[in-house]
């Protein structure tokens, strides 16, 4: 499987392939502002790339690499305190916020991959975790950017 | 009646079908990236449905409908993302196989399985296919 989109919006990823890099460089980045919302993410780093990907700029490798790092930080968070609520039997409401902040930063920096197409997908499937699998709303904020709505 | 098909592959589904969960099981378990292979479990299960044709189930302990990038690329066309039924990769299986009336034949997980995963798999009768818990469910009582 190339692209996990498929997995959950395929019409839109059928979309996404007929479009041109310019395109999914907007759709990417209004990907990762509903995702950063969602998850309700609060980062420099993620901000400072930002900046990068809404005005169709090249993410330099320096803050790629931190945000790599980033991710890996927030999963760990994510996965210490899933741990601990299951040996505690504590609900998921302990560790999900946290999974959404994971996934919304994976969101951002999927985003800055070289090819448009696969920053486009794989960016909307992980906003997609990062929305509470609220599927509906990503495709509305993926169609609009698409279509210049 | 199953119909035969015509991959050397379907055809270890159900000649050794304990080894290909585990070999697949490992193969995904090594797909999750550095930070969740030892936090995440991926799991594969071997079901069969009432029409004698043997599926594989793969699932994950992520949240909800969440599956790594590493993941989504090692599957394969002929097998099933089964997610987001419970925190647990085998459960999810479990609950899954039990829901279509599918036969769940056996499970292997990328990581050691819980007792109280082992114990869903022992109801249903699966047998875990991780070579430490083969000898552990042998020794079971299920008189």
């Amino acid at each position: 499987m190339e692209y996990r989109l498929q997995l959950i919006a395929k019409d839109v990823l059928g979309e996404l392939v007929s479009a041109d890099g310019s395109r999914l460089r907007r759709v990417a980045a209004a990907i990762c502002k509903f995702a950063i919302e969602r998850a309700g993410l609060e980062s420099h780093l993620v901000n400072e790339a930002m900046r990068y990907l809404v005005s169709g700029q090249a993410v330099p490798m320096r803050i790629r690499t931190d945000l790599e790092d980033l991710v890996d930080q927030l999963d760990e968070t994510y996965f210490d305190l899933k741990e601990v609520a299951e040996a505690t039997n504590k609900g998921d409401e302990t560790w999900h916020p946290m999974f959404h902040k994971a996934r919304a930063a994976a969101a951002v920096l999927f985003a800055c991959e070289e090819d448009p197409l696969r920053a486009a997908s794989e960016s909307a499937f992980e906003a997609n975790a990062a929305a509470h699998d609220d599927t509906e709303a990503l495709k509305k904020v993926m169609l609009e950017s698409l279509h210049g709505r | 009646m199953r119909t035969p098909g015509p991959l050397v592959e379907e055809a270890a589904l159900y000649e050794n079908p304990i080894r290909i969960a585990r070999v697949r099981a490992t193969a995904f378990q090594q797909a999750l990236p550095p930070g969740a292979r030892g936090r995440a479990t991926m799991a594969v299960g071997i079901a069969e449905t009432p029409q004698g044709n043997r599926v594989v189930l793969v699932s994950t302990s992520e949240a909800n409908r969440f599956i790594r990038s590493g993941v989504a690329a090692l599957k394969r066309s002929d097998e099933i993302f089964v997610t987001g039924l419970t925190t647990h990769a085998e459960q999810n299986i479990v609950v899954f196989a039990e829901s279509q009336g599918w036969e769940l034949i056996t499970v292997a997980a990328g990581r050691p399985i819980c007792e109280v995963c082992m114990a869903e798999l022992v109801r249903v009768g699966a047998r875990p296919a991780n070579p430490r818990m083969v000898a552990a469910w042998w020794s079971i009582d299920f008189s």
